[in-house]
């Protein structure tokens, strides 16, 4: 190798080693690896929340709703799945993860339950008629944010936030 | 009048064109994980892409030779293929992310899953590239690209604190909920998204393909130096849409259709029909350019014939090697992998390739074998200087950040 | 016969160039690209071909000098990397009496559809661009 191409060779090495250090010394607590997840569940119900408050107003479309329930339902699936993989050392962390991972779970059921209250419609041209959607959408609202508080009381619980 | 509209057109497809998937994407990211406490990274960025692209035209309107073609010619083939495999890939990961952006704003629109969308939008690109002339593809993608200012209407009707977001913006302070090395990493990755390196290389490239010669510059230094930083607005607008509306309800950008929602809150139905009209034009501009860039480095580094003004017969290869990117950008996206997390790949990555299409640039700008009596002035070259220095710092702190938050978690 | 004054050295005009363009090769001829006749880029300068003896052989008496008999093109990317030479039958030749000029690039006298050196371009054409409709018309 040139020399050039030896010096360019060592400060890689060395980059990817600094980066290797820095992201081993962030670390340290094991609540952190809950934190992610948590986070990405946290802001998927709000999500969520929002897109039916919007559904409730008429501003969104139906299409527009749906695939943000759907969007949110691949999000809380990818935190499920980080969660699972989450290896429990002690007693304490092994049921906070439990009761998060049932959290998640009701969260990702009431999301479906808003994907198909989005889909539905709100109103027909001769108006006043009191449809699927206009019925469901408040239920549905009542659900995530029982959903929400569950979350962040575990959230605040386990010191994410 | 004729000669003012030009001048308008000129202005406006630049607007246009400026933002594309990444800039949409890391910007609402950064709205609603930081409020504007990057925006300064938005005008340093701008200030960059209106000197580069000033230069790159300037090379290309006097020495009549496009970016890759004088690469190889100053640097020889070993800088050159190093350059023309990191450009190639980055655009690559670029064509993937645009074309998953196109079918993501369609899904936006009619609720059908991305993935369905991703052949039309395969062959639409396809389609503009074989037969729909260079100034007409530029034009008509401009234009309607503007529809993205109703992120700034957006913004108004909702009514902000003007003060706060100003104050955001003017003192910058990484907020409490994230980490400084994340903040940093932010900070290259909305860079990398301001500074892409294919509309470098696109630039120079139609420069040649529209047959600019030196009184053209002034034309295309208005156009930047207007349509850049007007378009750097808009990527505020979409940050700053995204810190009053999602930033306090606890929403951290993912998804597309997360990045409507503040539109919607703001100007409901009709406001999210503009958005997705200025979304599906603003990447499909984005996709038709970056597949298009991918032709012109291949083609000009290795010699072949290339341009859209030559009909296909006669640029064989050229267009033979942009079905290839094609296919394989569609091919990427069949895997499932999710186009944002792409976009917001690539958006780092065109950060930490900077500096190998920079370089070059700026060396030819100051030869006088190709460039005369029009080499880079002495004022131009000190700030040229200063953003090498950043654009350095930059790409050599990208992969360490990128490692140590794991990629902005 | 007087003896011949001194030219007083403001007087000395400077020695006439000769006729004809000096190169270097690697500067001004390695790497640039070909245009046919009709300005369509054809490929790019890979190689050199000079008249003469091979290197290493002794020169014979009353040899002329080397010229350049022609542009060759050829699979060089490896080679111009890591090292070494493709043998000389992996080239394809461009005669230097094609030539018409040389500046930025080099410009033949000859259309590109003529040159052995465009087959790859060719064979594309004819068997992807030509089979997939519309290829053979001007954009619009």
């Amino acid at each position: 190798m040139t020399r050039i191409g030896k010096f360019l060779a060592a400060i890689l090495t060395a980059l990817i080693f600094l980066g290797g250090m820095l992201s081993g010394c962030a670390q340290s607590p094991s609540t952190d690896a809950l934190k992610g997840p948590a986070k990405e569940a946290a802001s998927a119900v709000r999500t969520a929340s929002l897109a039916v408050d919007l559904r409730l107003q008429e501003r969104a479309t139906a299409a527009a709703g749906t695939t943000t329930a759907d969007d949110m339902l691949k999000g809380m699936q990818s935190a499920t799945d980080e969660l699972e993989s989450f290896g429990a050392k002690t007693q304490e962390e092994q049921s906070l993860r439990d009761s998060m991972l049932a959290c998640f779970s009701t969260i990702s059921r009431s999301l479906i339950h808003a994907r198909d209250a989005l889909a539905a419609p709100t109103s027909t041209p001769d108006g006043g008629k009191n449809l699927a959607g206009s019925v469901q959408l408040p239920a549905v609202q009542g659900e995530l944010r029982t959903a929400t508080e569950q979350l962040d009381e575990l959230m605040t619980k386990a010191g994410i936030q | 009048m004729k000669r003012l509209l030009g001048v308008a057109l000129g202005i406006l497809t630049a607007i246009g064109g400026f933002v594309d998937i990444g800039d949409l994407v890391t910007n609402a990211v950064v709205g609603s994980r930081f409020g504007l406490s990057l925006a300064w990274v938005v005008v340093v960025g701008v200030v960059g892409i209106c000197l580069f692209a000033n230069m790159s035209g300037r090379v290309a309107a006097v020495s009549g030779r496009a970016t890759f073609e004088v690469i190889r010619e100053r640097m020889g083939p070993r800088a050159g293929l190093a350059n023309l495999t990191a450009s190639f890939l980055i655009n690559l990961m670029t064509v993937t992310a645009e074309i998953g952006g196109i079918a993501l704003a369609l899904q936006l629109a009619s609720g059908v899953s991305y993935m369905l969308w991703v052949p039309f939008a395969l062959i639409a690109v396809w389609l503009v590239i074989w037969r729909v002339k260079f100034s007409i593809m530029e034009n008509v993608t401009g234009l309607v690209g503007l529809s993205l200012v109703v992120f700034a209407v957006a913004l108004f009707l909702l009514k902000p604190d003007w003060g706060s977001l100003a104050s955001q913006a003017l003192n910058p302070s990484i907020p409490s909920g994230e980490g400084s090395g994340v903040y940093w990493y932010y900070a290259i990755a909305l860079f990398g998204a301001a500074m892409t390196p294919y509309e470098v290389f696109f630039f120079s490239s139609g420069a040649v393909e529209e047959r600019w010669k030196v009184k053209d510059l002034v034309q295309s230094r208005v156009n930047v130096l207007l349509g850049f930083p007007l378009g750097g607005f808009l990527s505020l607008a979409i940050a700053a849409c995204a810190a009053v509306v999602l930033l306090p309800a606890g929403i951290s950008v993912t998804t597309l259709s997360q990045v409507a929602l503040p539109v919607i809150q703001a100007g409901g139905q009709l406001a999210l029909a503009v958005l997705i009209l200025g979304v599906v034009a603003a990447t499909f501009g984005a996709a038709l350019e970056t597949t298009l860039s991918s032709g012109y480095t291949l083609a000009q580094f290795f010699g072949w014939s290339w341009g859209k003004f030559r009909r296909p017969a006669e640029a064989a290869r050229f267009h033979v090697a942009m079905i290839v990117v094609l296919l394989a950008g569609v091919a990427v996206l069949a895997t499932g992998v999710d186009p944002i997390l792409v976009t917001e790949y690539s958006v780092v990555f065109s950060a930490i390739a900077l500096p190998l299409t920079y370089l070059p640039i700026l060396i030819v700008a100051n030869d006088p074998q190709y460039m005369g009596k029009h080499v880079n002035g002495r004022a131009v070259n000190i700030v040229a200087l200063i953003y090498l220095v950043i654009i350095l710092v930059a790409s050599v702190a990208a992969i360490p950040l990128m490692i140590a938050t794991g990629a902005g978690a | 016969m007087s003896k011949a004054k001194p030219i007083p050295a403001q007087d000395i005009k400077p020695a006439p160039r000769p006729a004809g363009l000096v190169l270097d090769a690697q500067l001004h001829l390695l790497d640039r690209q070909i245009l046919d006749v009709d300005g369509v880029p054809v490929t790019t300068v890979d190689d050199v071909e000079l008249s003469g003896p091979a290197p290493d052989e002794p020169i014979p008496e009353g040899a002329e000098a080397p010229h350049i008999t022609g542009l060759l093109t050829g699979p060089v990317l490896g080679t111009r990397i890591f090292g070494g030479r493709p043998p000389s039958s992996r080239f394809i030749r461009i005669p230097w009496d094609m030539v018409a000029g040389v500046d930025t690039v080099v410009s033949l006298g000859v259309r590109a559809n003529s040159l052995d050196a465009s087959w790859v371009e060719r064979w594309m054409r004819d068997q992807v661009i030509a089979k997939i409709p519309g290829g053979r018309h001007d954009p619009e």
